[in-house]
């Protein structure tokens, strides 16, 4: 495929503080044994991107340390694979302003004049869907267009936390208007974080946009709608949006429909990467009893584990009762313990007969590496 | 220029395990699955990384396709290395001709350039049929420590099975005095592993003799041993505690794969300072459904289970369907078991498909024999597979539901084939 791939690795990073106190929403764990970045960069390579850049601003650590040499998702290579932008200072000592994606994209343009793809394709961290983007771009290509956004219609009328990106789209799939929101009727098209744009076309609107005092990148776009060829494309299959630890939790157990697993783990040719550890399968005891749940390798269940999410590596003993809760990699959960609607942290011990709970719409989440 | 190694490892992997009957059709015994995610030679190439030995040849010879796409270039076991890392070794030609390899010695022998590129003082044997987990390099330390020219690892067996080996007797210090193949008398339980170090100096010369006598089978166990003991070489036992098992049978494979089971499973894989690692296809985590259940077993990834499980092993990708029931099986990757299917006391291999309402096997018990289903085979809905029965293809191809089948195609066309996605998937470009 012709384009390159950047993304965004540090967006929304406050959006859920109780997970991102430690990391950056790119390597938020995710459905068992991922992490967020996991989605847009098995897409990229699914798509047959073999470059891509990933912009970085602080507190990257934890992501890179996932990444490594992007071995899992085939991204370690000689000609192309991945590279991590990280800020830098200037000639003058002085960091490279990374305020906003302008800035940002326009301190990689050495990266993006020296790269030979024709085409860009711009993604956030967060995205969690399975998109070919080869789809994206032909019609991108078939088009004509400047730009292509992609959206996704509103299933139902929401109120978000933050304000977010709707686009008007008429009959011809033209992109007439783009907003921001912070409620959106159901069927409203929303954009889901992923845009194709041509090299040149983007190079050139980064420098005018800049000069012009931009500060927004969608913003730039919003007021040249009519001016530019922006198209839209429709996104119809599953895609989770996380912007709190409540929504946090719905998604992850929105991946107990089968459905959805379909959606975004089996389709053909189309598999999710993440790095590998080595763990072996997991145990069931005798007294196991699991329902309507995930599980991820390493563990050993000797309890009781009901419409969950269970992470590799986490230990639930015996009379251990988990419901409709989030359980992160490397728990303990100790016998007779009993856990509803709740949300761990990786590393964290549950003594005996501990009973913690919260609520359906306010998960209780328990901190990295505690002992209750 | 290569480095110098202090030890090279040769792996023996060319065995064809013909008493694993259907699942080594198309497969080296090495490359035959194990344990869930595994694959026989894990244990062997992980031993050696764990033991600090970082140049491994694997000489095959048998239906090698499979096991060299596994082992590839070797970075699943961190042996992907500028100078030494891991190296298939298939027979060849030469200048003056070529043949197979004739026996485990003059496979070693027709590779003695390969060990020598590395100038190594000692030289390990091994086999890639064996499950345990084992550090090397203590035996090594223990072969330099006696200044030993062999040393051969041994394991306490129960006397009375002590016949089935080929037994070492020896003195108090260790030292070997007499070997034994498969004693009717055995005076020692110190049952070879089939683990040998040797001075490499000291290996060549027997090698190069024993190439030399044409009465000769060219094997390690059968002549080079005999040779050097007779020859009054220093040959030590170094005994080696632990879990240990010969899976060549099919009643062997299946034991190996139930020691993982239970509170605390003999053969324990969860250890983290001894790693057994393996080649990873991308799967989801396993899903249980609302009225699926699971006990005594070990499930991997991608696994969904709607039916009931117990005292069994499933590797990845395995659907079970509402009503199915396992019990006392081994259930290899990608395999289909529709609804109202019962397996018991089976092993089954790969991408196979059982059609509703199929019965494979019998209870497990005393006079029932194990049954096995080769890779790929599809069993009609409401089809009996008799107990002991080992089916290596369709013997009826069987009608299933049309939905069904495009259901599966995806799965069945996915298994194992990371190669074939890579092509798919640039063609799509």
């Amino acid at each position: 495929m012709n384009a390159l791939g950047i993304i965004f690795s540090n967006i929304r990073d406050k959006q859920v503080p109780e997970i991102t106190k430690n990391r950056i929403m790119a390597s938020v764990p995710f459905g068992g044994r991922y992490r967020l970045i996991d989605f847009v960069l098995s897409n990229m390579t699914n798509s047959g991107i073999i470059k891509t850049g990933i912009i970085t601003r602080y507190n990257y650590q934890n992501m890179m340390d996932h990444i490594g040499t992007g071995k899992a998702w085939d991204l370690a290579r000689k000609r192309g694979g991945i590279r991590v932008l990280q800020p830098y200072v200037d000639e003058f000592e002085e960091f490279v302003p990374m305020d906003n994606r302008l800035e940002t994209l326009k301190g990689i343009m050495s990266y993006l004049d020296k790269s030979e793809e024709e085409y860009v394709v711009l993604s956030d961290c967060d995205v969690i869907c399975n998109i070919s983007y080869s789809d994206v771009l032909k019609q991108h290509q078939k088009n004509g267009a400047d730009i292509t956004i992609v959206y996704k219609k509103n299933d139902k009328d929401n109120h978000w936390k933050d304000k977010r990106i709707s686009l008007k789209v008429d009959e011809n799939n033209r992109v007439t208007k783009i907003k921001k929101a912070r409620t959106t009727k159901k069927g409203t098209p929303i954009y889901i974080g992923t845009m194709v744009v041509g090299k040149e076309f983007l190079k050139n609107h980064i420098l005018i946009a800049c000069n012009k005092g931009y500060k927004s990148l969608h913003q730039y776009w919003a007021d040249h709608t009519s001016d530019m060829n922006i198209l839209g494309y429709e996104f119809t299959e599953y895609y989770a949006y996380i912007d709190s630890l409540h929504t946090y939790l719905n998604s992850n157990l929105d991946l107990l429909d089968i459905n959805v697993r379909e959606d975004l783990f089996r389709k053909p040719y189309r598999p999710i990467y993440t790095s590998v550890n080595d763990s072996p399968p997991t145990t069931y005891g005798e007294d196991a009893v699991v329902e309507n749940s995930i599980i991820a390798d390493g563990c050993v269940i000797n309890g009781t584990v009901k419409n969950s999410i269970i992470f590799r590596g986490v230990k639930v003993e015996k009379n251990a009762t988990i419901s409709n809760s989030v359980v992160m990699q490397d728990n303990i959960i100790g016998p007779n313990a009993t856990l509803n609607h709740i949300v761990t942290d990786k590393n964290v011990v549950i003594g005996d007969h501990r009973t913690l709970c919260g609520h359906e719409t306010h998960p209780f989440f328990i901190d990295k590496g505690s002992v209750i | 220029m290569y480095r110098k190694k202090k030890c090279v490892a040769m792996l023996l992997a060319g065995g064809q395990g013909s008493r694993l009957y259907a699942l080594t059709k198309q497969i080296a015994k090495p490359a035959v699955h194990f344990g869930g995610k595994y694959r026989i030679i894990d244990f062997t190439l992980s031993n050696c990384i764990n033991s600090g030995i970082d140049t491994v040849g694997v000489l095959t010879q048998y239906q090698p396709l499979e096991l060299n796409d596994y082992i590839d270039n070797g970075e699943p076991w961190d042996l992907d290395r500028q100078y030494g890392g891991v190296h298939i070794l298939p027979p060849y030609q030469g200048v003056e001709g070529g043949d197979w390899y004739k026996g485990t010695a003059n496979a070693i022998y027709q590779n003695m350039n390969f060990i020598d590129r590395y100038k190594p003082d000692y030289v390990i044997i091994l086999s890639g049929d064996h499950i345990y987990k084992m550090d090397y390099n203590k035996m090594l330390e223990y072969h330099i420590e006696k200044n030993a020219d062999c040393t051969i690892a041994v394991l306490s067996v129960p006397m009375e099975e002590a016949s089935r080996f080929g037994i070492m007797n020896t003195n108090e210090d260790g030292r070997i005095y007499e070997f034994e193949e498969k004693p009717k008398k055995p005076k020692s339980n110190k049952a070879s592993m089939g683990v040998y170090i040797f001075k490499k100096e000291a290996l060549f010369r027997y090698l190069i003799e024993d190439e030399a006598d044409e009465f000769s089978s060219k094997d390690f166990g059968k002549n080079v041993i005999p040779a050097m003991l007779n020859g009054g070489e220093k040959m030590y036992a170094y005994p080696f505690e632990g879990y240990w098992k010969d899976v060549g049978t099919l009643q062997s494979l299946w034991e190996g794969n139930m020691d993982l089971l239970g509170e605390n499973p003999n053969l324990d894989l969860r250890d983290s300072k001894w790693k057994i690692s393996y080649r990873h296809y991308p799967d989801h985590p396993h899903y249980i459904g609302k009225n699926g259940s699971v006990k005594n077993s070990v499930i991997a990834e991608g696994c969904e289970i709607y039916g009931t499980v117990s005292n069994s092993v499933l590797f990845s990708g395995v659907i079970v369907e509402k009503g199915a029931v396992i019990k006392d099986s081994v259930v290899m990757s990608n395999t289909y078991v529709g609804e109202g299917a019962s397996v018991n006391y089976s092993i089954i291999d790969s991408s196979v498909v059982i059609g509703s309402n199929g019965k494979v096997g019998a209870k497990r018990e005393e006079g029932v024999d194990l049954t096995v289903l080769g890779s790929g085979v599809k069993v009609k809905e409401g089809a009996v597979i008799k107990s002991g029965e080992i089916i290596e293809k369709d013997t009826e191809m069987p009608e299933l539901d049309e939905l069904l089948m495009n259901r599966l195609s995806s799965i069945l066309n996915t298994t194992e084939t990371k190669q074939e996605k890579h092509i798919e998937r640039e063609a799509v470009e």
